[in-house]
């Protein structure tokens, strides 16, 4: 702002100069005219009188005495300026200073007057902008005590003021409108991770009690005295596998918690997928077998991509996992690698039970179950594909599922070959271009 | 609601019908809605059910009869013709089914014509960083008749990328490309959500897709049914 106004000023100053400039060179011109005027007068009473001469040059020569005849006697004084009076009224010639220079004294005039308007002109001009660029000031002041105040988003409707809807103000406005926006956002954001916290804790301890009831159950019956010893035993089996069971679900919610707050940083490096798929297949390996299902893998060569092997298979296994447990016996999981362009494609299919059409977007909901699973299975707290989505997505993969042309399902998991660093979920920085 | 602009998007009982009489078609009937900032919307239903219209409306291509669009806290309907236009050049990108590239111009002119519309300098390092990470660098100098179909699209995303969009509008982007590149696509798609925090709103009828979404809206008969 400051450099603009200045800008300004220099301009007022450079106008000024070339007004003074040429109007000295006027006034030079003028009297230049002046001169030759005079000297013409004087050659024209020498040539039409030669014997005058000396009196002619000496008259011109002495402008200081108005009369050649000044120093001559009182008598000879009354009779020029008798003369003089009879020229005048004769035609109208004056001695008088002021009138002989008549035009020169209205041509000053002009000038000063011009002079003096344009200046109050640009003075008015200038104070006008000063006082646009005050109110601009204050309105900018005002706006950022809203802003210390937590109101981000109260910005003065800058685009139909006149004051400030000019270039350089419109800039700031608009890049004070772009940080009120971010600002509001990272508030939005905190607080939705708050929320986000206080809902996973609800969650988790609501997830826990249901397995804890039960296991509290069976721990009160295995105890009670009129038992019969191998009824005891029984619940003392039964007790163990509840612990198991809770085992299993406190992993599954501790992977998740530390995943969702971000207290593990997916870390992709180059690594063999075929490494990674063999650990995930023999992880599930025995739930397969116990059930008679065939795991199939098909994969034409190991494919080098950027991957966190570590969680990637946890995904995988999750999937898997889901595969098995929804199948019913003696069929056949099949995963199969392909390489697009940019991704590499892993299909999951299965001849399970299927997911209705509706529960399609909700799979991947934290906690979420099927109506078809929940109906198959006690098991599973809705979990495992709500884990492996996210951690596909931090790597910039995809998953989606569809209903198989026959029976069951197939799971398409995209991996980028490669994955540029994970970024945090809440990266929402504003992109701004310098627009004029 | 306001001029809250914190709020990207917010829907204010908006009516669109077309025809009268018999004919009346009621494409966008009595919807409002809140899309959050920095996510991923698909908005699904049969066709005919104005999922397109509503989008046209969010976009501002096409006026309504009733009800307000407020993109950041403005009131977009509220702007002139040319300015609704400026507005529509630096807030909102557009991707379509057909691509809407200009046959005449290279994949680089392509991208940054956005930009030159509104005589906005392109940072050349940008624009480099959005080609690299959709792909195309190779192919900067290449006419769009010499493109596959993914490129075609993925030249589509970058244009719509490049002018830092409040919010970009998708018309079943992948719904001429086979299920390959369309998952390819998509994948790049819901990164560059990610990656550059953008809110995109997406028309699809593809159920995987919809998969991929934050959230999901229906629409049936002109109205929201399900989000």
């Amino acid at each position: 702002m400051e450099r603009k106004r200045n800008t300004k000023i220099k301009k007022y100053l450079i106008f000024y100069l070339i007004f003074f400039v040429f109007f000295s060179f006027f006034m030079f011109l003028l009297a230049r005219h002046e001169t030759s005027l005079d000297r013409q007068r004087m050659l024209a009473l020498i040539s039409s009188h030669p014997e005058l001469e000396a009196e002619i040059l000496s008259a011109w020569e002495k402008p200081d005495s108005p009369l050649p005849l000044r120093e001559s006697s009182s008598d000879d004084m009354e009779q020029t300026s008798r003369i003089l009076d009879r020229i005048e009224k004769k035609y109208g010639y004056s001695t008088n200073f002021l009138e002989s220079v008549k035009e020169l004294w209205i041509f000053w005039g002009i000038g000063l007057c011009a002079g003096t308007l344009l200046t109050a002109a640009l003075w008015y001009q200038t104070r006008k902008e000063e006082a646009a660029f005050q109110n601009g000031l204050q309105d900018l002041y005002e706006c950022l005590e809203q802003f210390r105040e937590g109101w981000f988003t109260d910005i003065p409707d800058y685009e139909n003021n006149p004051e400030t809807s000019t270039g350089e103000w419109m800039h700031i406005w608009e890049s004070l409108r772009e940080l009120g926006i971010y600002f509001e956002s990272l508030r939005q954001s905190l607080k939705k991770e708050e929320n986000h916290t206080k809902s996973l804790i609800t969650d988790i301890s609501h997830q826990l009690k249901t397995p804890l009831a039960s296991l509290k159950m069976c721990h009160e019956l295995a105890s009670a005295s009129q038992l019969s010893q191998d009824e005891q035993r029984e619940f003392q089996e039964q007790e163990a596998r509840e612990i198991e069971k809770l085992e299993i679900l406190l992993k599954e919610l501790v992977n998740l918690s530390r995943l969702e707050t971000n207290m593990i940083q997916l870390a992709p490096v180059s690594a063999s997928l075929k490494d990674t798929i063999a650990k995930a297949v023999s992880q599930v390996y025995m739930k397969a077998k116990n059930k008679d299902i065939t795991i199939q893998v098909e994969m034409e060569q190991d494919l080098a991509i950027t991957h966190d092997a570590k969680w990637t298979g946890e995904a995988l296994v999750n999937i898997l996992d889901n595969s098995i447990k929804y199948s019913p016996e003696h069929t056949a999981v099949t995963l199969r690698v392909t390489a697009l362009v940019r991704n590499v494609l892993i299909e999951i299919e299965d001849e399970g039970i299927g997911i209705k059409k509706e529960d399609f977007a909700k799979i991947y909901q934290r906690f979420y179950r099927g109506t078809l699973a929940k109906n198959m299975s006690e098991e599973g707290a809705g979990v495992g594909l709500y884990l492996a989505r996210m951690i596909l997505e931090r790597q910039g993969g995809t998953i989606s599922a569809k209903r198989r042309t026959g029976k069951g399902t197939v799971f398409k998991v995209t991996l980028p070959h490669h994955s540029r660093t994970p970024v945090s979920p809440n990266n929402l920085l504003p992109f701004t271009y310098s627009s004029n | 609601m306001k001029t809250d602009s914190s709020k990207i998007l917010v829907l204010e009982d908006l009516v669109k019908y077309y025809g009268s009489g018999e004919n009346l078609v009621r494409a966008v009937d009595h919807t409002s809605l809140e899309i959050e900032r920095g996510k991923f919307t698909a908005i699904v239903g049969r066709s005919g059910s104005g999922k397109s219209t509503l989008l046209h409306l969010i976009g501002g291509l096409d006026r309504p009869d009733e009800g307000k669009v407020w993109i950041e806290g403005k009131d977009i309907f509220s702007l002139k013709d040319d300015r609704l236009a400026e507005f529509r050049r630096k807030k909102i990108g557009f991707i379509f089914q057909d691509f809407n590239l200009i046959p005449s111009l290279n994949v680089w002119e392509n991208i940054v014509l956005p930009l030159g519309l509104d005589n906005r300098k392109p940072k050349k390092q940008d624009i480099k960083e959005v080609i690299s990470r959709i792909g195309l660098t190779d192919k900067e100098e290449t006419m769009p008749n010499a493109l596959s179909g993914g490129q075609k699209q993925r030249t589509a995303i970058a244009r719509a990328l490049v002018t830092r969009p409040a919010i970009i509008l998708a018309d079943e982007p992948t719904g001429n490309l086979d299920s390959q590149t369309e998952l390819e696509v998509m994948s790049l798609m819901k990164s560059c959500v990610t990656d550059f925090g953008q809110t995109l709103v997406m028309i699809t009828h593809d159920e995987m897709i919809a998969q991929m979404a934050d959230r999901v809206i229906e629409v049936a008969d002109g109205k929201v049914v399900n989000c």
